[in-house]
């Protein structure tokens, strides 16, 4: 009934298929070039005059899990989103995997996961929540290419493992408007995992969840990012440093105005990012 | 009457070719529209339908002079320009976008009216004005033919790329940071558009191509909560407007075009008012706040449960009185509803010993945490604990008791859970409600608690419970009402 813990035996599963991957992936990736690398990235919105980056100079290794934060309107998600390469840039130039974003965007962005902030739906949307979690993963699949068992299985695993055991409904089928906001949440990360992403974007993926849902989901990525060596950064409104991020970006008014790594002298936890806003 | 007429008199050929070209141009036009009305790119869906009327216009201008080009040429030509300049608007809602749209849509009907004005005397009449509200005999064979196919690729296109569609009409983000080429698919529907317009332009008319791609599948998008489903349903609804219409101009003898969109709004408007979406917004919002309720009670008891033991003290020899009056056996099933820190649980267990089964549900963690601690499953192994609310409390196993001991005022829908839990009960088994206190004194603690999760949380009468019980098909065999205690026994016999 409800006390079965298959949500244990899922995550298993994934982890197994992780570990598998993994390996694969440290025996491929043996040079030390950073994954993602902005230099002097400037971007503008589209129709505005002036940038909401400024000079951004960034390296992120592969398997970093990140921490981006700072004050509302401060260019978090300009920056989540430039790396996607969906915004133009003004200025420099980022590289994924060596690969120009610019010219070889749409390839990159298959292999990254994005987790949209603040996402709402009108609740007559005639898609159900297997459909969203889907979606995730139709660039993944490719083009011409059919959704096969495979693919769905790896949607309902994902999805699965992010439903609270507590949450009795399964409510894989239902119209995705109708889902309360930490739901949908939740529905909204399952679909950027489906993907099995090499890097994850998350632009406030918990405003809408509690607690318990926050550090749960919180733990995942923990997990995910060690078994997988999957790169992650999480813009998030977070008032300390967890423990398992070892790397703080802060962004104010279109800058980076804080990259600190965690070593033995910085204890990230003593910094007050309030003190930054 | 004139139209029956013409409708009996007619050769065969003629009467397959005008059902053919409603049934291809409702199917075209309501699949287009699927796309647009989802896609976002309805306003430049109306201004593409001018754009058509004057490029057909055009072309009929140009046939007029002695070219053999035909006119769905010019059509369609003029509809992919106005598409490739507003494409990129297509997201915009700002002032600058509409008052832009604004200006090509009066701009192209105006060109229309030129072209028409410039045409020789004679020609102007009937194949110019079919353009504008459109003629059923329009489409030559081999218009008719390329309907066909064109609507073939259509559904081939859709089933080949299925799945980017659907992205991209979930969230044209989400389908950009996915990967997929969204630029590239929205062209393509643009310019299947155009091509469908067009060629439906002689069928429907200009000012009512746009009716006709937008109406089927709004009316679907009223009932219809998959995607799937909505490719389905709209081309359905799009030829039963059509011709719905057509038999509707046949009756009141209404120009065809007319008809057609005058069904098609009647159909619509039924879908919108007798909507389950409409319906379920409303019980959406009622269990969204019952949800709510559910919430804060659960939050209530989480808060509280630490101390409950300390500040709630339940007289021993009112729950052995209680726990007595179900008159249980040995090896029964006992379900007790809220269970809370399991205070219950020792009374119920001297009477249904180690050969029965006690299911202690409460929707608290904190509280059932307790409960674990306090009844260990070695010393009571046949305890089990579960957290749930009781609405979504499913099992299938069935009891010999059920028990509300002090929850049932927190319930919302006392009857929908009174039926529910009637369904787990064996046959000759017994719910009860209970309190240890009086009625009088449960209502007067809830109403001035201070707790807005449990203000106000009422219990009722034995009669008003009574009457919920043999609702649900269970006889009320025994009660006490009075100054000590609170309780009503129903069971369910099965006749």
């Amino acid at each position: 009934m409800f006390e079965k813990s298959y949500n244990i035996e899922i995550i298993k599963a994934i982890e197994k298929k992780w570990n598998v991957d993994s390996i694969k992936s440290k025996n491929i990736n043996e040079d030390n070039q950073p994954q993602i690398v902005l230099k002097d990235v400037t971007t503008v919105y589209e129709g505005e005059k002036t940038p909401t980056l400024f000079d951004i100079n960034l390296e992120i290794n592969k398997g970093e899990f990140l921490l981006i934060t700072g004050p509302n309107g401060a260019g978090k998600t300009t920056l989540l989103e430039t790396i996607l390469g969906i915004l133009p840039i003004k200025k420099g130039t980022i590289e994924i995997d060596g690969m120009s974003v610019l010219k070889h965007g749409r390839k990159l962005r298959k292999k990254i996961g994005y987790v949209i902030q603040g996402l709402d739906f009108d609740p007559k949307t005639p898609f159900l929540v297997k459909t969203a979690v889907m979606i995730g993963r139709s660039g993944r699949i490719g083009l011409f290419r059919r959704i096969g068992k495979e693919d769905k299985r790896i949607c309902r695993y994902y999805f699965d493992v992010l439903r609270n055991k507590k949450e009795i409904e399964d409510y894989w089928n239902r119209p995705i408007g109708k889902l309360s906001g930490g739901m949908l949440q939740k529905v909204m990360i399952a679909s950027a995992l489906a993907s099995e992403p090499d890097i994850l974007l998350l632009d406030e993926p918990f405003s809408n969840l509690d607690v318990n849902a926050r550090n749960d989901i919180f733990q995942l990525l923990v997990r995910i990012n060690k078994l997988a060596n999957i790169t992650i950064l999480l813009v998030s409104h977070l008032s300390y440093v967890p423990k398992e991020i070892s790397r703080v970006i802060l962004i104010k008014k279109g800058r980076i105005i804080l990259d600190a790594k965690r070593t033995n002298e910085v204890d990230l936890e003593q910094i007050s990012i309030e003190t930054f806003c | 009457m004139i139209f029956l007429l013409m409708f009996v008199i007619l050769p065969v050929e003629i009467l397959i070719k005008i059902i053919l070209s409603a049934v291809l141009a409702g199917f075209g036009l309501s699949i287009v529209g699927t796309f647009v009305v989802h896609m976002k790119i309805t306003s430049v869906g109306f201004a593409m339908s001018h754009a058509a009327f004057a490029g057909a216009a055009l072309g009929l201008l140009l046939e007029a002079y002695g070219s053999q080009l035909d006119a769905v040429y010019t059509a369609t030509i003029f509809t992919i320009i106005i598409a490739l300049l507003l494409g990129p608007l297509s997201n915009k809602t700002n002032l600058d976008s509409n008052v832009i749209l604004g200006i090509i849509f009066s701009l192209m009907i105006a060109l229309g009216f030129i072209f028409i004005s410039l045409m020789p005397s004679g020609v102007t009449n009937s194949r110019s004005l079919s353009i504008i509200w459109g003629s059923i005999f329009g489409l030559t064979q081999s218009e008719l033919i390329t309907l066909i196919f064109l609507n073939i690729t259509i559904i081939i296109l859709i089933i080949l790329f299925f799945k980017e569609f659907i992205a991209i009409m979930f969230n044209k983000k989400l389908a950009l940071a996915a990967g997929i080429h969204v630029k590239f698919f929205e062209f393509l529907i643009l310019f299947i558009t155009a091509i469908v317009v067009s060629l439906s332009l002689k069928i429907v008319g200009a000012f009512l191509v746009y009716a006709m791609i937008v109406n089927p599948t709004s009316t679907a998008h009223q009932f219809i909560y998959d995607t799937k489903k909505l490719f389905l349903v709209s081309p359905l609804l799009g030829i039963f407007t059509i011709l719905g219409g057509i038999f509707l101009s046949l009756y009141a003898d209404f120009p065809i075009a007319s008809s057609i969109i005058i069904f098609s709004s009647i159909v619509f408007a039924l879908a919108a008012i007798f909507s389950p979406k409409r319906r379920k917004a409303k019980k959406k919002q009622n269990s969204k706040q019952q949800n709510e309720k559910k919430n804060k009670v659960r939050e209530y008891f989480n808060d509280i449960a630490e101390i409950w033991d300390q500040i709630v003290i339940h007289n021993p020899d009112k729950l052995e009185y209680i726990i007595d009056a179900l008159n249980l056996s040995r090896g029964q099933k006992v379900l007790d509803v809220g269970s809370g820190t399991g205070i219950l649980i020792p009374y119920i267990y001297k009477y249904v010993k180690n050969e029965g089964r006690i299911v202690a549900l409460d929707i608290s963690d904190e509280m059932i945490a307790i409960s674990r601690k306090k009844h260990p499953e070695q010393d009571f192994p046949n305890v089990k604990h579960v957290i749930s609310d009781v609405e979504h409390f499913k099992t299938t196993e069935k009891f010999d008791a059920i028990l509300c001991y002090s929850c049932f005022p927190h319930f919302s829908n006392k009857e929908k859970i009174i039926n529910h839990l009637t369904k787990l009960l064996d046959n000759e088994g017994k719910l009860m409600i209970a309190h240890s206190e009086s009625r009088e004194k449960i209502n007067e603690i809830h109403k001035n608690a201070k707790s807005e999760s449990i203000k106000g949380d009422y219990l009722p009468t034995i009669n008003e419970i009574s009457e919920m019980m043999e609702k649900s098909g269970l006889t009320v065999n025994k009660f006490r009402d009075d100054e000590e205690m609170f309780f009503i026994i129903g069971m369910k016999k099965e006749p």
